[in-house]
Order: C-alpha cells, then structure tokens, then sequence
C-alpha cells in the first residue's frame, strides 16, 4: 500500500511539475510597469552634434514584443537596463559625430560593447558585424527554447540602443521583403535546363562521332 | 607526336563541348523562359501547384504549429458589415503568444482565393510555407499595426483580385478577427511611407512582389491597407 501511495504521489507530483513547466513555456508574460519604464526610455531621443536622433520604431516594436512574449523584468533590472541605455546616449553624443554612420570603428565598438551590457540585463547577446556593419542579437526567452537572431544595418536615424533588445527574425533590417520568385525555384528551373542541355549536347556529339567514324 | 597532338586538341574540344556549350545553351533558355515562357506559364504552374502545394507537406521540422482553431467569433458572416461588432478582452497571460516562425493562425480572404497559414515572423521557412508577420509589426488584437508578407507566385498572387470593401479573416487560436480592404496601392519596395509601423491603432497591411506572377526581384510591392473590424482585444498590461 505504502509502495502504491509513493508511486503515486510520485506521479502526481511530475505531473504538477510538468504543468508548472508546460504553463511557463507558453504563457505570454505582457508589459509591466518597469519593461514600460525601459520602452519609453527606448523612445527618446538622442542628440547627436545637435541633430536629434531617434531609435528605428520597428525595433522599440521588436522589444515591446519581446518584453510581451520572454521577459519578466523587475524594477532592478529596469534600472539598470535604463542607466547602461542612457550611457550608450551618452556616449554618442560625446562622440560629437553626427549620426552612427560617421562612428569610426573604435567608436562603433566601444557604443556596441555598452549596448552588450544593458542587452545581457535581460537575457540578450550582441555582436557586431565589422564588415557588413550588421548587428547580431540573440535572445535567449524564458521558453528555454534555441535563442532566434537578427541582423540590422544600423541607419542614419539610428543609434546603438537600436538593437539592445530585439525578438528574432533573421532576414535583415528590412520591413519589406523580397516576395517574388524564389531563388529556389529559380536555381530548380536552371539546374533541369542545364541537365536537358548538356544531355543534348552528349547526344549530338556522340552522334557525330558516330558519322566522324563512318565516314573514315 | 601527331597523335599526342591531335589527343590533346580532341580534349580541349571536348572541355568545350562538354561544359562552354551546355552553359552557354541553359543561359540562352533560361533567359528565353524567363522573357517569354515564365510570364504565359504561371497559370499552369499555379494549377500544377494545387497538385505538389507545399501545404501537402509536412514540414513540421521547420517550424512550429501552435495554431488549434476556433470557432468563437465566426457567427458573423465574413461578408457581413452591418453588424456592430463586440469585441472582448483577453489577457496577455492566457494567450499562446507565438514565437519567431510559429504557425499560430491562418488568413483567408474569400473574394481573392487566398486561405492561407499564417506565421509570426517573414523568413524563407515562413514564406515558403505561408505568409508572415514582420517581427517589428504586432499580432492581430494587439492594438498596433500588422505588416504581413507573401511570396507573389504562390500564397499571395490572389492579392491581384483585391478590391477596396472585401473583407479579410485572420484566424488564430485566441479569437478570429475581421477586416476590411481600404485600399489597393503599388509602391517602391524602399518607401517607408507605405506603412507606418508606429501607428496607435490596428491596422492590417499586406505586400507582396509587383507585377504579379513576374519572376526574380521587383522593385516594386502591392500593399493592400485593411482597418480592424472585429476581434478579441490583448491586454497587454499585468
């Protein structure tokens, strides 16, 4: 009887537990009051050599949903997610340069590194691009699910904060997408054109191999 | 001598034969079915598609399903307009908030021929599977605006029948939401004035490639505009 009770306690508690875990996986968290402190803070601006400079709405959208969806930020982590973003500000517009764009390299990284700290706050890494000027965010959420990234070529109107806190896409900056034909319809369409092709062009030559030999 | 020569000759012609010739015959036929072929031969690619749709696969590895339909809301008829609308409210915390390529829905709009998954998130898996929300845009009840992609040739060619009046139906697992088209415009892929992402109301924009059923890169989107009709409001708020 005992054995019955400890199994079945057993039972019942991993059943607990998973619900416990199953409701933490799907259930949305929302805004509250200090991830809405950080959104607003995400859209003032930034003076840059006099010229006011704004974050991208498609990313302060990014984090609201991210906020929304992944992240249940307490009041610490609000202000201090809020000081390394006012740093960053700071840091621009010391720079005396007029948008993100001017930055040298050695500006650019020491604004993303700044930026890195108050993205690590909640969960979320950076990495920045040198080459192509692209930022890497990756967020891990609170699912416990594989982090999604995103790429963003930082604009005139942007500055770093832009891409402290995003909620994965990985095909660009751009709000608008290619939306033709796609490039694996097109490499299909090319790779049977090549095939029909190059079996002709075995067909007519072995045939005129085969005249070549006749006639000699 | 002659014959190592003549051997070597035979080869070069054969390297050629073999590959200058069949690369330079594909180029000349894929040029010649891009110009002329593509553009007749969509209306049998589209029907030939009903048969190898992708929907017929199953790509569950791809992406996540989170979508389980509901029938709550659907009374009305989708072409009804006369009736005012009640929308409730859910909680955040009781929604299935979807993750970057989750299937979490589908959009239908009758009048176009378009019923199709709906994804958070506009990648190549979501595009080749259905269409998707730009992640800076926001989820149907959210409050905000929704920017939705589709691939031109296949799930959304039907915009081509879109007409000021027709209505649209998103339907995910948390409430079905209506719409209706305000507008039909073409615009440069890089004007920003084609939608407004910071919108304090919910608006429902769809784009695909213009022209219609052209193949490789436009420059060009169709944008159809649609205000909110019905459908359960988020709040967002805890």
């Amino acid at each position: 009887m005992k054995k019955v009770l400890k199994v079945l306690s057993a039972a019942m508690l991993s059943a607990v537990v998973a619900v416990g875990a199953s409701a933490s996986v799907f259930a949305a968290t929302g805004i509250n009051a200090a991830e809405q402190k950080v959104l607003d803070e995400l859209n003032t601006t930034v003076t840059m050599n006099g010229a006011e400079k704004s974050l991208p709405v498609r990313y302060v959208n990014q984090a609201e949903q991210y906020f929304a969806n992944d992240c249940d930020m307490t009041d610490a982590q609000a202000t201090e997610v809020i000081t390394k973003i006012k740093a960053v500000k700071d840091y621009l517009e010391g720079t005396g340069k007029s948008n993100w764009n001017s930055l040298t390299d050695a500006e650019v990284e020491k604004a993303v590194s700044l930026a890195k700290e108050a993205a690590a706050v909640v969960n979320c890494t950076i990495e920045y691009n040198k080459s192509n000027k692209t930022v890497s965010v990756v967020t891990k959420g609170s699912t416990g699910t594989s982090g999604s990234t995103t790429s963003s070529k930082p604009g005139t109107s942007s500055t770093s904060t832009s891409q402290t806190v995003v909620s994965g896409s990985t095909t660009g900056k751009d709000a608008i997408k290619t939306t033709g034909f796609g490039v694996p319809g097109i490499t299909a369409v090319a790779g049977v054109g090549f095939l029909v092709v190059t079996a002709a062009g075995v067909y007519l030559i072995s045939t005129s191999k085969k005249k070549e030999t006749i006639g000699a | 001598m002659h014959n190592k020569h003549h051997r070597s000759s035979h080869r070069s012609l054969n390297g050629k034969n073999f590959i200058i010739l069949p690369i330079a015959f594909s180029v000349l036929i894929i040029g010649i079915c891009a110009a002329v072929v593509v553009p007749a031969g969509m209306k049998f690619y589209d029907m030939a598609s009903l048969f190898f749709s992708d929907n017929k696969h199953d790509f569950s590895e791809d992406y996540n399903n989170i979508y389980v339909p509901t029938s709550e809301g659907l009374e009305e008829s989708s072409t009804e307009t006369s009736k005012a609308p009640t929308n409730k409210v859910i909680p955040i915390t009781e929604i299935d908030y979807p993750h970057y390529s989750d299937q979490f829905g589908e959009l239908i709009i009758d009048d176009c021929g378009i019923k199709v998954p709906l994804f958070y998130g506009d990648g190549d898996t979501q595009l080749n599977n259905g269409v998707g929300i730009y992640t800076g845009s926001f989820i149907p009840g959210y409050g905000r605006p929704i920017l939705v992609a589709g691939h031109n040739v296949t799930y959304f060619n039907g915009l081509k029948y879109a007409q000021k009046g027709q209505k649209i139906l998103i339907r995910t697992s948390y409430g079905n939401y209506r719409y209706e088209i305000t507008d039909v415009k073409v615009r440069d892929k890089d004007d920003e004035s084609a939608y407004d992402l910071a919108a304090k109301e919910e608006t429902l924009t769809l784009y695909t490639c213009y022209p219609f059923d052209e193949i490789g890169l436009t420059p060009q989107r169709c944008f159809v505009y649609a205000k909110f009709i019905s459908g359960p409001i988020i709040d967002k708020t805890r």
